[in-house]
């Protein structure tokens, strides 16, 4: 098992990200508030969502700007789902299954269409979904559907912040694991080929399609999960979760931590999360300092956090340099 | 039909198309999808509300602090091209949306800045309040004047553009923008005198929207995404397929919404994907991408 993990790129990575998910499970409960453990369990659920953006957008090189619509059936599949008294989790395996299948058709259907054509396919999606959900009293229509409080899970008592948090973290960690898992497989390998030379990537003899389909797929199904479990942190579903801006949101967060880098989502939305927090207190007008900040980054630093490093190498190096691209690429082998 | 359910859907496309004619204009000449357009079209109806204190003021007046107002948010606009949007055209489609989004995120907050959390209520002009009868019909005279003035509009878009030096510059630079910069057409003055125009059309939707909704800055998300679907549906570029497919749009709304409320708003986004998925450069839009 560690002889297979060494020989991994970036075997350390992943030794460093389970020791400070174990450090931040105990200590964020241990000092934090009960709204501390609220506010940090929503941040790792974005994270998630932040991640399952950035496999189609910074890995396949998929451009999808409609991803709040798989983050919204997952969640709207919880709403919908939580009064039956289902077991927790068949109602999360259902609400991954919904999203992910969703995606697919989407993919499906969509994947004709290419570059801002697509983009625009996958936010027309969303946003029909949102009209639909905001319309219908099925779906609570506008007020969405509250009281949403998973009671137990395999026979754990949940109806503590800790637990839930425990359980949560828990859950997001098996989702970016299998994103992980997803990222570095063979699988994970052609999609950067597909996003670095769809072209010659067909040359090959690879199905580009299908792959694009598949990554769609497994991103909508990541989505769910992080949006199932979202209800649940927040204990209601409310339409404004499909709406198009939430779909821009973990754009955002994974070029501020970096689209290049298996863990920029994460430090993407900690970061985005944590300083909204900071500046809502400050002032009602937080979005006009969250917008210049993004343009800065967008068009100084598209490599994000984790990418100034190299960014600040090329620049003392005075190589000449890629235009400022966040879809550009530096290299295949600065991936982790 | 009946005639109401007629000039309403028309009317309703008539804001469309004052929303999405400026994106479109844009989009053809300098290759950008530019969601920050939504954020214009917000402050100028803000603008608006500021210029006449909020208060309930005779048409003509309003009418002509609406100008005043999309010259303002004009203004503004080319000052924004000097300084951010003159960084983005030659970004990849995916980047250049995502800076715009920037845009859009930052003048969202300055018009909470600006004007506060609170929703403000712009009043209807009185004289706009009133309904024509046509036999059984009764027609409200807002609409009547949003169907004149979006005409106005197109007209003159298409006088600008097609009779003008002017026009012939812009026409040129997004055929062939080198070619166009090598014959002496300054690229940059057109580029600038363009986004004031384009953003200056949303800024005049927003002022003349403003009496029919709440005015708040979740404005400019909602508008700026109805506008993708006119410009994606009439094929991005062009202003003759943004008035068509905002006309089809709004009418298929109130159609829509005439058989049942709960369907409202759907006809933009159905529009869209079948659009996408059957002719993906939009009715009147050409295979071409921008080089």
């Amino acid at each position: 098992m560690m002889e297979r993990l060494r020989a991994l790129p970036g075997w350390w990575r992943v030794v460093a990200a389970v020791v400070v998910l174990v450090a931040v499970m105990a200590i964020v409960p241990i000092f934090g508030s009960g709204a501390a453990v609220f506010f940090w369990g929503s941040v790792a659920v974005t994270a998630l969502y932040a991640m399952s953006v950035n496999l189609l957008i910074g890995v396949a090189g998929i451009p999808s700007f409609g991803q709040a619509a798989y983050f919204g059936i997952g969640a709207y599949a919880v709403g919908v789902l939580h009064h039956e008294g289902l077991p927790i989790l068949l109602v999360l395996l259902v609400a991954v299954l919904a999203a992910g299948l969703a995606a697919a058709v989407v993919a499906a259907l969509g994947l004709r269409a290419t570059g801002l054509a697509f983009s625009m396919l996958t936010l027309a999606f969303a946003q029909a979904l949102y009209t639909l959900v905001f319309q219908l009293d099925t779906f609570g229509g506008e007020n969405g559907i509250v009281g949403l409080l998973p009671e137990s899970v395999l026979g754990i008592d949940l109806t503590d912040g800790t637990s839930l948090w425990l359980f949560t973290m828990t859950m997001v960690a098996a989702g970016i694991g299998g994103l992980w898992i997803l990222q570095h497989s063979p699988f994970g390998r052609t999609l950067m080929m597909i996003r670095e030379d769809p072209a010659r990537t067909r040359a090959l003899g690879i199905q580009v399609r299908r792959y694009e389909i598949a990554a769609f797929a497994a991103a909508g199904a990541a989505a769910g999960l992080a949006g199932a479990l979202f209800a649940y942190v927040q204990g209601l579903v409310v339409p404004e979760y499909l709406f198009w801006t939430r779909s821009g949101e973990p754009i955002l967060m994974s070029i501020i931590g970096g689209m290049r880098h298996f863990f920029g989502p994460v430090v993407g939305s900690v970061i985005y999360r944590w300083s909204v927090d900071v500046l809502s207190d400050i002032t009602a007008a937080w979005v006009l300092w969250v917008g210049l900040a993004f343009l800065v980054i967008v068009l100084a630093a598209p490599g994000g956090l984790l990418g100034l490093p190299a960014q600040i190498r090329s620049w003392r190096s005075r190589r000449t340099i890629a235009p400022p691209s966040v879809t550009s690429v530096e290299s295949l082998g600065d991936e982790s | 039909m009946s005639l109401l359910l007629l000039t309403s859907g028309l009317a309703q496309g008539m804001i469309l198309f004052l929303a999405a004619s400026g994106l479109t204009l844009v989009f053809g000449v300098m290759g950008v999808l530019n969601f920050a357009h939504g954020g214009f079209f917000a402050l100028g109806a803000f603008i608006v509300y500021s210029l006449t204190g909020g208060a309930s003021i005779p048409a003509w007046q309003y009418l002509l602090l609406s100008v005043v107002g999309a010259g303002l948010v004009g203004v503004v606009g080319m000052a924004f091209e000097v300084v951010v949007f003159r960084r983005i055209y030659h970004l990849p489609h995916l980047d250049a949306l995502l800076a715009t989004y920037a845009v859009l995120l930052t003048i969202t907050g300055a018009i909470t800045q600006i004007w506060g959390v609170a929703a403000r209520g712009q009043p209807m002009p009185s004289e706009f309040r009133s309904a024509l009868r046509f036999g059984d019909a009764v027609v409200p005279v807002y609409d009547i004047a949003l169907l004149v003035i979006g005409g106005l509009v197109a007209v003159g878009l298409w006088f600008l553009l097609e009779r003008t030096t002017f026009g012939r510059s812009v026409r040129a630079i997004s055929a062939d923008r080198q070619m166009s910069a090598s014959l002496g057409i300054d690229i940059k003055v057109v580029f600038t005198v363009m986004l004031g125009l384009g953003l200056g059309l949303a800024g005049l939707g927003g002022a003349l929207v403003a009496p029919l909704v709440q005015l708040d800055a979740g404005l400019a998300a909602v508008f700026v995404i109805q506008s993708f679907a006119v410009v994606i549906v009439g094929g991005l570029g062009s202003i003759a397929g943004a008035l068509v497919a905002a006309l089809a749009l709004g009418l298929l709304n109130s159609i829509m919404v005439s058989i049942d409320p709960a369907l409202a708003g759907f006809s933009l986004y159905i529009g869209m994907t079948v659009v996408l998925l059957i002719r993906p450069q939009g009715i009147f839009g050409h295979r071409a991408e921008r080089p």
